[in-house]
């Protein structure tokens, strides 16, 4: 009889289904649910409500919900019975895309307050309030598009955020983001994307467990970078940056990898930089300020690597885009016998940020 | 052609060709592991199949001898099911017993020809089909409730409107 098939060979013929029918068999039996279930479990660990219809979640949830992890919801996901199926049976979600519904409040804050949820990532499209007062405590990882001023300050509460990303925040009000973080005492990484005028009011906050810092469309200024005694990755992204150097020797004693995208600094500033930051490793910029390098003070910045104790076994990375290449080829023939290639590696990225070639010894 | 004794669960013996039996992953390895290739008088057991099992499995073998080795595809995305040959559609036409049979026998002598062959069969039953009209194909008696059945019943309303 079917039902008495090993797991095994049930779970290969639920895979020679289409979705449909693999709901109508699980259907059949208490055998053929609990073969569906463990079929779901290892192929349905990720659920897409969009390519699923309510109708179809309400069958599928209670006999697999147990085996989601990752769920990505709709404005139709949040249907009070739907979602009721979702607290009940979906016990091991750990993270979540959502979009706030326009209707459906209760129950997208009853989604959010799921006590297994690690991770959750939403868009306030319409700037709803009293969001972050429902996400459980628990939560280990938040990402918000268009937080609310007021939503902003209660971030404090997730106590147990190791990474925060603000992506566009409110601007009605300057956000004091470095003050919320500083409240939030697991916080290992940061990352802001806010057009700004400023960061924060206050100076010197203390993020005492931050290890990656990104800062992108950020007036960055000394005086409100906050103290960060474990920081080993700092990103900017903002063309109007000033003192880059005092800016990333606050942090010279632990920096490791430092990413600078559209700032506007002169060699000299890169080298005084590297020669503060004795751990650094990697360093990212355009092409046109290694072009600058290598044209003007290659002799300098390979002394200077020396001083770091850059050698043939330990190189530094340079991470660039790849610019233009005609401009790479001809800078890479002409450099190719130098001796700066036993102190360094060049990371070039593809247009879309992966490392599609390292070159350790000139150009190849 | 060197030749291989096989003993099915029921005890009867079949003289077969090393190499379709070598389309079992579970006796290659026997042979392989147990150094029995070049002794004409060993026998492999084989209690988890009776003979005519054994039999019917040994037809296809021959049949396919010449068939490339099946690659394991991505187990994630919905396969075809309607590439069935007609000889090997003319072998399964036989009642569902020996069909399960077949898939615990190929299952267990590890021939993945046949063991798709044979769950693609068993899909072919399903699809399209409510829990009902599966049930009615596999005699398989309900094990809800009649409350349940109704919510199942509910449930279902959107399947069967289609």
């Amino acid at each position: 009889m079917i039902s008495n098939l090993p797991i095994e060979i049930l779970n290969k013929i639920y895979g020679l289904l289409n979705f449909k029918d693999k709901l109508q068999l699980a259907q059949v039996s208490e055998e053929l649910g609990h073969a569906f279930a463990y079929h779901s479990s290892l192929i349905y660990t990720h659920l897409d409500c969009d390519v699923f219809t309510n109708d179809v979640l309400t069958v599928f949830l209670p006999i697999c919900g147990a085996g989601v992890v990752h769920m990505v919801t709709t404005e139709n996901t949040f249907e009070k019975p739907i979602v009721e199926l979702i607290v009940k049976h979906c016990t091991n979600l750990k993270s979540a895309i959502l979009e706030i519904p326009t209707d459906h409040l209760k129950e997208f804050k009853a989604f959010i307050g799921i006590k297994s949820l690690r991770k959750i990532e939403y868009l306030n499209e319409f700037r709803c309030n009293h969001i972050i007062e429902f996400i459980n405590t628990d939560c280990k990882e938040l990402k918000v598009f268009q937080i609310r001023n007021g939503q902003a300050q209660h971030i404090p509460r997730l106590i147990n955020l190791e990474k925060l990303y603000l992506i566009s925040p409110e601007k009605k009000y300057l956000l004091n983001i470095f003050e919320i973080a500083s409240h939030l005492k697991k916080l290992r990484s940061l990352v802001v994307i806010y057009n700004s005028v400023s960061l924060c009011q206050k100076l010197d906050f203390l993020l005492p467990e931050l290890e990656e810092l990104e800062l992108v469309h950020c007036r960055i200024s000394l005086s409100v970078m906050p103290t960060c005694p474990k920081l080993k990755s700092l990103t900017f992204a903002y063309r109007e940056t000033h003192n880059i150097v005092q800016i990333v020797s606050k942090y010279a004693n632990t920096l490791e990898r430092l990413y600078l995208h559209s700032i506007n600094y002169q060699p000299e500033n890169l080298f005084e930089t590297i020669s503060k930051c004795k751990k650094l490793q990697l360093i990212h910029t355009h092409f046109n300020i290694i072009k600058t390098v290598f044209s003007e003070s290659l002799n300098f910045f390979v002394n200077i690597l020396k001083e770091n104790g850059f050698n043939e076994q330990r190189r530094f990375v340079w991470e660039i885009r790849q610019g233009n290449p005609e401009d790479f080829r001809i800078m890479m023939e002409r450099y190719n016998k130098s001796e700066m290639w036993k102190l360094m590696k060049l990371n070039l990225l593809s247009l879309h940020g992966n490392a599609f070639m390292l070159i350790q010894n000139g150009y190849i | 052609m060197p030749s291989i004794k096989l003993q099915s669960s029921d005890e009867e013996i079949f003289d077969t060709d090393i190499q379709i039996a070598k389309c079992s992953g579970t006796i290659k390895t026997m042979l392989e592991d147990c150094g029995m290739e070049d002794d004409e008088n060993a026998i492999v057991p084989l209690p988890n199949v009776n003979s005519t099992i054994l039999r019917k499995v040994l037809t296809w073998a021959h049949y396919h001898k010449d068939d490339p080795q099946p690659v394991d595809d991505d187990e994630s995305k919905e396969k075809r099911t309607d590439d069935i040959i007609s000889w090997d559609a003319d072998f399964l036409k036989v009642d569902q017993g020996t069909l399960f049979e077949l898939i615990l026998a190929a299952n267990y002598l590890d021939i993945k020809g046949l063991l798709e062959l044979t769950c693609k069969t068993v899909a072919n039953m399903i699809k399209g089909k409510t829990p009902e009209e599966i049930r009615k194909t596999f005699n398989i008696k309900k094990d809800f409730s009649p409350a349940e059945e109704e919510q199942v019943r509910k449930e279902n309303e959107w399947c069967e409107e289609k």
